[in-house]
């Protein structure tokens, strides 16, 4: 161990506060949320002890033991041990405890003492104890454990002083290993022990969350409550979105009007600007306001603890479809995104209720889909109110969604059926206890997505969107053309070649050719319809006007079947990507982009015909 | 050709290939890097002007330090392999 520098490993029982402390001590701004599971990969930070001594802070997934039956549980295991590839074992491993739930985390204390590595035991959420009328023996609890214990509370400011002190003025001790080798049993009747003489407590739960949970676990009341929650989630992503969006909508059209005013109108540059760079990345950036607030509630939800209820709630229902209810998580994971998402199935055990996860994530809707979903439904969804306090725009977007969730399930069915098994999981899941959403946490939530947003915006899309223009730009119109000189370019004639295709679906060109640079993100789509609109049309208007545009030009098949497309269709590299990594194959890879790419298409040809017959 | 033109013309050519490398290293984020570190590695050789040789520095691809799980986009810029590049490939075999 070096004197000016320490590795700290900090290990715990999922959902005790590592993450939230991981941030305390190095300033970073990892992912936080109150359930188990959120981190499932190891992450490095650092920070500068008041004493001048560097500190290599590890966030490691969290474990109930070190028998590990998940791929990040063995993560910790093979860290605390030293045997992770091109990794040390660590100087000091911070053991992070609830202090509220003692009797379930002491155990994993137990085993970690059993390393004989230098300890520290930070006994986190502290507050919350107190508030429960608890009262801890500390000095007691150090004394039976052998360890140095120090109280936290990680999700408040300064709340890891007495952790910081600790680590840095003391040359951790090396704890003695325990050598008998005990068994789980022997483990619990030990933190019995421990518990009797050093904790003293009224009730296990606290009374809240008792009385919340008798409402939101029934079988009845709390479906209809996690329904309500969900409704109540769409309306709002479209009623309070409005203001805000027309704001930013007219913002970009006279910054438009205002740059291109300096250059000639039939210039290139000028077509650059306008038509490229105001018309594509302006009809993707209007729909910031939207993705902020369905995230806002996704941030409540999850700091609230009220998301592995749901979890609890939905358990019956993935069962018999054959998706193990630890998928829950995953899968809510991957309505902000797939990746973290199918990331997140690292913490299922099965191997196969895993690949099945992984299956079926890209089918929850995610953000991205998002401005696609809503220029459609925008365009073509008359906004009125239905029984009497519905949007009409929100039931639509609501039942879109409710459509991924649904052809989860019943992919995960068929998957089921082809295994021709019998998952024998049961779902143990730790309910963590309510807590009132932190203010700065969320709001800091919501700066970190729209920073992400914008630069997907300012990169990949804004690259797409460029290379796009100049693809629909050249080569130009030949003499004496009466077409639009999109038509004459590379792009208008791929568009031309893809239309054979999608045609049966109800695609028309323009549409095909945003879904080509559409395959490397979902809203690219409707950057690239933005600039292939304002280079098929003579009016600079069409740049800000994207949605009035294509409700005039296509019909509501064709803006249908777009919206079944979107339901279905991998349109995201990234995620195939990550498949890849995660399952090690490109076949899973294939197997996934192939099923979804023809349920996409089916769902469309079967959407666009039905309509086409009725409207 | 005016200046006007030409000037647009330098304009729209640099905005493309820069697009197009952004793209590239966003899309195939390990095939630019593997690029990048050849030429970086045969600018920055010896025997090269040192000019060459800070350039080739300077290219050289950095190693990545985010993580997957930050979200959508992040996967330019994902960090050490999964631990799952040295386990078996995910597959279904029917239960015993």
């Amino acid at each position: 161990m070096s004197a000016s520098s320490l590795r700290i490993a900090l290990v715990g029982n999922p959902n005790c506060g590592k993450t939230a402390l991981f941030n305390q001590l190095t300033g970073g701004r990892q992912k936080v949320a109150n359930y188990a599971g959120v981190t499932v990969e190891r992450k490095e930070g650092r920070f500068i002890a008041p004493s001048g001594r560097t500190l290599h802070i590890l966030d490691l997934p969290g474990t109930y033991s070190f028998e590990a039956t998940s791929p990040d549980e063995a993560i910790t295991r093979d860290v605390c041990f030293g045997r992770y590839p091109g990794e040390a074992a660590p100087d000091l491993i911070v053991c992070v405890a609830d202090a509220t739930n003692l009797r379930l985390h002491l155990r994993f204390v137990l085993e970690v003492r059993r390393l004989g590595r230098p300890i520290v035991l930070a006994l986190n959420m502290m507050d919350a104890a107190r508030q429960r009328g608890m009262v801890i023996d500390v000095a007691e609890l150090s004394r039976r454990l052998g360890v140095p214990v120090v109280e936290t509370v990680a999700v408040r400011r300064g709340g890891a002083q007495a952790l910081i002190e600790r680590i840095d003025t003391v040359v951790p001790e090396i704890t003695p290993a325990a050598i008998d080798d005990v068994t789980g049993e022997k483990l619990h009747a030990e933190v019995r022990a421990i518990l009797a003489d050093t904790v003293t407590q009224t009730r296990d739960t606290a009374a809240v969350d008792d009385a919340i949970d008798r409402w939101v676990l029934h079988p009845v009341f709390g479906m209809v409550i996690l329904a309500a929650l969900m409704f109540f989630i769409f309306q709002a992503v479209f009623s309070w979105a409005q203001p805000v969006m027309d704001g930013i909508q007219a913002g970009i059209a006279a910054l438009g009007t205002w740059v291109t005013s300096f250059l000639p109108g039939d210039s290139a540059l000028h077509s650059l600007l306008n038509d490229g760079l105001f018309a594509g990345l302006g009809s993707v950036l209007v729909f910031l306001p939207q993705i902020l607030i369905l995230f806002l509630f996704i941030l409540v939800l999850e700091e609230s603890g009220y998301l592995p209820r749901a979890a609890f709630l939905l358990d019956r229902m993935m069962f018999r479809v054959g998706l193990t209810g630890r998928a829950f998580i995953p899968l809510l994971s991957s309505f902000a995104c797939a990746i973290p998402g199918i990331m997140a199935t690292r913490s299922i055990q099965d191997p196969r209720d895993r690949l099945t996860t992984i299956l079926v994530a890209p089918l929850m809707t995610c953000s991205a889909r998002l401005p696609v979903y809503t220029l459609l439904i925008a365009a073509f969804i008359p906004g009125r109110t239905v029984l009497g306090v519905f949007n009409l725009q929100g039931v639509v977007l609501f039942t879109l969604y409710f459509a991924g969730i649904f052809s989860a399930l019943l992919v995960a069915f068929v998957i089921k059926r082809l295994r021709k098994d019998r998952s024998e999981h049961a779902l143990i899941m730790e309910l963590p206890s309510y807590r009132l959403p932190n203010a700065r946490d969320i709001g800091l939530g919501l700066w970190e997505r729209a920073l992400i947003f914008l630069k997907r915006v300012g990169g990949i899309i804004l690259a797409l969107t460029v290379l796009l223009w100049f693809l629909s730009s050249f080569p130009g119109a030949p003499e004496g053309a009466t077409q639009p000189a999109i038509d004459y370019s590379i792009a208008g004639r791929l568009g031309r070649l893809l239309e054979y295709v999608f045609s049966p679906i109800g695609f028309n060109w323009q549409i095909c050719i945003a879904l080509v640079p559409g395959l490397a993100a979902r809203e690219v789509a409707v950057a690239a319809l933005g600039t292939v609109y304002a280079m098929s049309g003579s009016d600079d208007s069409v740049a800000s006007q994207l949605g009035p545009l294509i409700s005039h030009q296509w019909s509501v098949p064709t803006a249908l079947s777009l919206l079944a497309w979107y339901v279905f269709a991998p349109q995201c590299m990234s995620t195939l990507a990550v498949i890849r990594r995660e399952t090690n194959s490109w076949r899973n890879v294939a197997i996934a982009a192939g099923y979804l790419f023809g349920l996409a298409y089916l769902a469309s040809l079967a959407t666009y015909q039905i309509a086409r017959a009725f409207l | 050709m005016s200046t006007f033109e030409l000037v647009q013309g330098i304009v729209i050519a640099l905005v493309v290939v820069v697009s197009s490398w952004v793209a590239y290293r966003k899309l195939l984020p390990k095939t630019s890097a593997r690029t990048m570190a050849r030429v970086s590695g045969s600018l920055n050789r010896e025997g090269r002007a040192a000019p060459l040789r800070a350039l080739g520095r300077r290219l050289q691809p950095s190693t990545a330090t985010g993580s997957c799980g930050d979200g959508c986009g992040s996967c330019g810029s994902c960090g050490p392999a999964a631990p799952s590049n040295d386990a078996q490939p995910l597959h279904f075999k029917p239960r015993a």
